[in-house]
């Protein structure tokens, strides 16, 4: 028994992937040859797993602007948002998001993950209560972890689950924060908020929804579910990511309530960390004015994964419940999901390999891009078929057999 | 409910979570003994709630090893 003892078994699932030749765990990407296009394995593939809903890593207009600011303030601030970290352009940037959603204030941290993490933590406190959907990502579980709140998980998406163990909490339910996602990571599936504003509201809790998946991909100005359901006033705190459809990294919180300026300086994620580089800021400040208006490209995004999504599932491949830019085809096994993900990179698709325990699933998660071309699309759909028959193919073999 | 009610119960929840079949008492250690990942721990939980119609803080699970203790726990709960 040794430190490293309790980490076999994870190795041997790294072992049995890069047995297969080229591993899916954190794959080089050789040459970025665009939004879509990266030399993977010595040849070039259409990404179409990148979360880059918007494409918008290689905006000219954004790279420019982080350039300027990379020669203006150089390559980082050394210093956290509390001491030496806050320059005007992350202030700006703080007021361009609460413009964005229409709310008082922003607070920006230096990636999605410690949004989640200071915001959620440092909210619900000992004496209070967190409820999170089952299909929470790691940030949000991680939060939960280092809050020292109770917390407790309703059934993935069951408004229902979520008002049972609200009512159950009788009065204390005041004191309680409900986390759920505008769109979920693994599946593609919508959370149903107007069931969960009701749920929430109708026991005084309070209602936080983390838009890492939704922003720049739903809502007229792109703020996500809350904005497209017409909620966007019924919501307590958003969070989100830079690091989707804006295409740089980084994340924030918003809120109506003015209260959440008393928050900032206590979120342990926000204080002892580096604040965001100045090129990092400036990149994603232009990269939000482009999300904000870019209706056009919401339009080809979700063109792209409403064609997409049916062509899966026409091919008889199980496919997420709903179209979404993430389009997750479930498999049975962990064999079945690798040898399905080197057909597809051999193909020249690369796509995202989802495989226990990362998840309690197997996926092929696929996410498309307002920056997909038509003929992207039908290249992918033609891997994917070449998938669906071989796994046709294995089926009928063990019929037989 | 008396605690050994509770722990046949468990037991019952428990089996169909076995990659495996295992035999499974209230002294058994449900992570070094059956096994059990924490995703499936999770799922056990859900079923738990639902059996008991409680709320299971996670923050409790760090004292469960054994059935005996998860049975303990929510007979708790029920009080």
């Amino acid at each position: 028994m040794s430190l490293f003892t309790k980490f076999e078994g994870l190795a041997a699932v790294g072992a049995e992937l890069a047995r297969s030749g080229t591993s899916p765990v954190g794959v080089p990407m050789r040459r970025i040859i665009s939004p879509t296009r990266a030399e993977v394995d010595g040849r070039e593939v259409i990404l179409a797993g990148t979360n880059n809903y918007l494409g918008l890593t290689m905006d000219r207009d954004s790279i420019d602007a982080g350039h300027a600011a990379l020669e203006s303030e150089g390559t980082g601030t050394t210093g956290s948002r509390m001491a030496n970290g806050t320059y005007d352009s992350h202030l700006a940037l703080e007021r361009e998001i609460a413009d964005l959603y229409g709310m008082p204030q922003a607070i920006v941290f230096t990636t999605g993950y410690q949004a989640n993490l200071g915001t959620i933590a440092t909210l619900a406190g000992p004496d209070d209560i967190l409820i999170i959907d089952a299909d929470s990502h790691a940030s949000i579980y991680d939060a939960a972890k280092l809050s020292s709140a109770r917390v407790f998980r309703f059934r993935h998406n069951d408004a229902d689950n979520l008002a049972k163990r609200l009512g159950r909490l009788g009065d204390e339910a005041k004191q309680c924060l409900v986390v759920v996602e505008g769109i979920y990571s693994m599946l593609g599936d919508q959370a149903p908020l107007a069931e969960m504003v009701a749920a929430t509201k109708e026991n005084g809790a309070s209602l936080l929804v983390d838009e890492a998946h939704s922003l720049g991909v739903m809502g007229q100005r792109g703020c996500g579910l809350a904005e497209e359901m017409g909620l966007l006033d019924q919501i307590d705190f958003i969070t989100g990511t830079f690091s989707k459809s804006v295409g740089t990294v980084g994340g924030f919180c918003v809120s109506p309530h003015a209260e959440l300026a008393w928050v900032r300086n206590a979120m342990r994620a926000y204080i002892f960390t580096a604040s965001a580089s100045p090129a990092n800021i400036a990149s994603s400040r232009v990269a939000l004015r482009k999300l904000r208006d870019g209706t056009d490209l919401r339009e080809r995004l979700w063109t792209n994964a409403r064609r997409l999504h049916k062509a899966l599932s026409d091919m008889g491949l199980q496919v997420g419940p709903q179209a979404s830019p993430i389009v997750a085809v479930m498999l049975e096994s962990r064999e079945q999901t690798l040898t399905s993900w080197h057909t597809l990179l051999e193909q020249g698709v690369y796509v995202n390999l989802v495989v226990p325990p990362a998840a309690n699933l197997n996926l092929l998660r696929c996410s498309v891009s307002a920056a997909h071309t038509p003929e992207d699309i039908d290249n992918i759909i033609a891997a994917y078929q070449v998938v669906a028959n071989q796994l046709s193919a294995v089926k009928d073999a063990e019929t037989v057999g | 409910m008396e605690q050994t009610e509770i722990e046949q119960q468990l037991i019952e929840l428990i089996k169909p979570l076995l990659d495996k079949p295992t035999p499974v008492t209230a002294d058994t250690d449900l992570v070094h003994e059956v096994g059990l990942p924490s995703l499936k721990v999770m799922e056990l939980i859900v079923e738990v709630e639902d059996t008991y119609d409680i709320s299971y803080p996670l923050n409790q699970l760090q004292d469960v090893r054994t059935v005996k203790d998860l049975a303990q726990s929510v007979q708790q709960l029920m009080s």
